[in-house]
């Protein structure tokens, strides 16, 4: 088998299965690790496609800043474990437990292979517009330059996006607002 | 790269009013920010005005084509631009009463009104959705607004959760047809994709991802899960806004995207909206007749406003489709506002937002109940309205392109509904009021009732002018 492949695909089981475990794990701690361990599988992927600058940015904000964040906010909140709390478990719980339990836990994933098996199918059937442009280089200038040129009007609309959604975070959990 | 100040000069002036009220609002003593309500609606006025310039020059794109100032945007721009004026008229005695931070609350207003103009002018598929999710995410921290109120905290948490799942769903089919395309901008993907390639699978696939998507954010059924809970516990002001903007955002977004981008494809995608048109019109209607919480009431209404809507998205290959839709969001924009402004009224500084609070509003406040009475009436589509003459050019659409059924399910619906506007109605005309003072609603918010009064009637009565720039809007050359 072709070495790209091969690397490809256990980077690609790596992400699923601790995608997976994410959902299934009872301990919170474990659920956000194994989130930053599918962020760096995905990192590994997208340096197969030479984009490098995205990798690297995947390592730092979602494997690095983004867990860390998860990781404070657990320690903050003082939850550590999904327990079932003497109270009936409210529905989402309820449901969570059953599709996640060793009894029925097949049949999400079975439905997330059927997906993943369409689409394949449909993925294998379709031209897709490849670039034929080999990268050369690193691609951070030539990102920097689509961003600040063709890209500015996206990239200032986020600029303000993230200034409303920090707004929103303090008003939201600010302990004196008025 | 060419930057035409003048085309984006709405969007600036939005901008650095979010900017100046920030800043403005750090600088005022708690319960004092009266003044905010006032700046807040100049600038927006300020900013309607700046839509002028815009219609005077021949340029339209700017950007790289990132952006149009057409005639189609221009007319959503005025749009959203009202609503946030109205909205801005009516909030400054409530955010008071109800504690609400003031400024913030401008800012977020004004930045989801900023979203939904570039929802609705923007060519390219990255533009678009970042429009959508200012909106988007403005909306889910304007619901939890009530810290202390665990039903917005429902509101905001169910809002959040739904919504990023939308998002999730509209980005794979944004990806597939990037994937399919190498292009964002919605002109090249309409050419690339008017061939051979419109009939694959996958471009079938892309197409029910980005109505779903679409549907959950305008709240289709059945993607409208999150609607009853996020209107009833969010502040009803908030509703209010809620039940105008980000759906007629995603509705622009909606009639470009699928009418420039897939075009070609035309036979699929409104197929796929004629079945969400049918399923949100029985199911807003229906389970609108068992709500006794005003607000829950108003979201399946709206759940079924958006059906008809989209019974005009299914023909909207026509000019005269595309314009019934613009033509029925500016009435439903009215009369949902006015519709809102009496709740807000008897919710806020009246008994509360069950149906029984309603009962002898007739006697307590005549101008509120007759006004609540006209914009059920304008809803449910009876003449002299204008939501009667919007339900009549979507109806004639529908008819003119072959989709007599699904005009006639319009109309069955139309019946169904006159059941939970008229239990209101007749609640506040018969039934026994526990008190007999009047409802002391504050100045701004009879005045917001009163102007869509007025309006509700002029797009009834005068609809033609209204109706011929909706059309000119629509019937743009390079717009099919």
């Amino acid at each position: 088998m072709n070495p790209q492949v091969l690397l490809f695909l256990v980077l690609a089981a790596i992400t699923a299965v601790s995608a997976v475990r994410v959902v299934t794990t009872e301990l919170i701690t474990h659920a956000a690790l194994f989130l930053a361990l599918a962020f760096v599988a995905v990192a590994g992927i997208f340096l197969q496609l030479q984009a490098d600058f995205l990798a690297a940015a995947q390592v730092l904000i979602y494997a690095g800043a983004i867990t860390t964040m998860i990781i404070f906010a657990i320690m903050l909140s003082d939850i550590h474990e999904i327990k079932p709390s003497d109270q009936e478990d409210p529905f989402p719980v309820r449901f969570r437990r059953r599709w996640a339990s060793r009894q029925w836990g097949f049949f999400p994933v079975l439905l997330a292979l059927l997906f993943a098996g369409g689409m394949f199918w449909l993925y294998r059937g379709t031209g897709f517009a490849l670039s034929t442009e080999a990268v050369s280089g690193s691609t951070t200038v030539q990102l920097g330059l689509q961003l600040f040129n063709e890209y500015a009007l996206p990239f200032e609309l986020a600029s303000i996006l993230l200034l409303v959604a920090m707004i929103g975070a303090i008003i939201l959990t600010a302990k004196e607002v008025r | 790269m060419s930057f035409d100040y003048t085309l984006l000069l709405p969007e600036l002036i939005l901008t650095a009013l979010a900017l100046v009220v920030l800043v403005i609002d750090l600088s005022l003593a708690p319960g004092k920010k009266q003044s905010l309500t006032w700046i807040t609606f100049a600038g927006i006025l300020v900013a309607m005005a700046g839509i002028w310039p815009a219609t005077q020059t021949s340029a339209s794109q700017t950007l790289s084509g990132m952006v149009s100032s057409d005639g189609f945007s221009i007319f959503f721009k005025v749009l959203f631009l009202t609503v946030a004026a109205l909205i801005t008229l009516a909030s400054g005695p409530y955010l008071q009463q109800k504690r609400l931070p003031v400024g913030e609350f401008y800012i977020l207003l004004l930045s989801a009104t900023l979203g939904m103009m570039f929802m609705s002018g923007s060519r390219d598929l990255i533009t678009i959705y970042l429009g959508l999710e200012l909106a988007s995410i403005t909306s889910y921290i304007l619901a939890g607004l009530l810290r202390e109120d665990p039903k917005s905290n429902e509101a905001a948490i169910k809002y959040f959760l739904n919504g990023a799942m939308a998002s999730a769903v509209l980005l794979f089919g944004l990806s597939l047809v990037y994937g399919l395309t190498g292009e964002t901008h919605l002109d090249i993907i309409g050419k690339v994709l008017n061939g051979d390639i419109s009939h694959w699978p996958i471009v079938g696939v892309a197409l029910v991802f980005l109505v779903a998507g679409f549907g959950f954010k305008m709240a289709a059924a059945p993607f409208h899960l999150w609607t009853p809970d996020a209107y009833e516990g969010a502040p009803t002001l908030v509703t209010a806004f809620f039940a105008v903007g980000p759906k007629a955002g995603a509705m622009a977004a909606v009639l470009r995207a699928f009418t420039i981008g897939f075009a070609a494809s035309s036979g699929r995608w409104t197929e796929l909206f004629a079945i969400l048109a049918v399923v949100s019109m029985f199911f807003g209607n229906l389970t609108a007749l068992w709500q006794t919480n005003v607000k829950r009431m108003m979201a399946y209404s709206s759940i079924a406003h958006i059906g008809y809507l989209l019974v005009g998205v299914t023909v909207a290959t026509t000019v005269p489709g595309v314009a019934s839709v613009m033509f029925y969001l500016l009435a439903y924009a009215v009369m949902t506002l006015g519709a809102f402004a009496v709740i807000l009224a008897v919710d806020a500084f009246g008994p509360g937002d069950q149906v029984g609070n309603y009962a002898g509003l007739a006697t307590r406040s005549p101008l509120l109940a007759w006004g609540l009475t006209l914009f059920f009436v304008s809803m449910i589509g009876i003449p002299p309205t204008g939501g009667f003459m919007g339900k009549f050019y979507l109806f004639s659409a529908a008819v003119q392109n072959g989709y007599v059924w699904l005009a006639v399910v319009m109309a069955i619906n139309s019946a169904i509904s006159v059941g939970y506007y008229y239990g209101i109605v007749k609640e506040m005309f018969v039934g026994k009021p526990l008190e007999t003072t009047s409802v002391k609603a504050p100045a701004g918010v009879t005045a917001v009732v009163a102007i869509t009064m007025v309006v509700t009637l002029m797009l009834g009565l005068y609809a033609s002018p209204f109706l011929n720039w909706a059309t000119a809007a629509a019937a743009l050359p390079r717009f099919f």
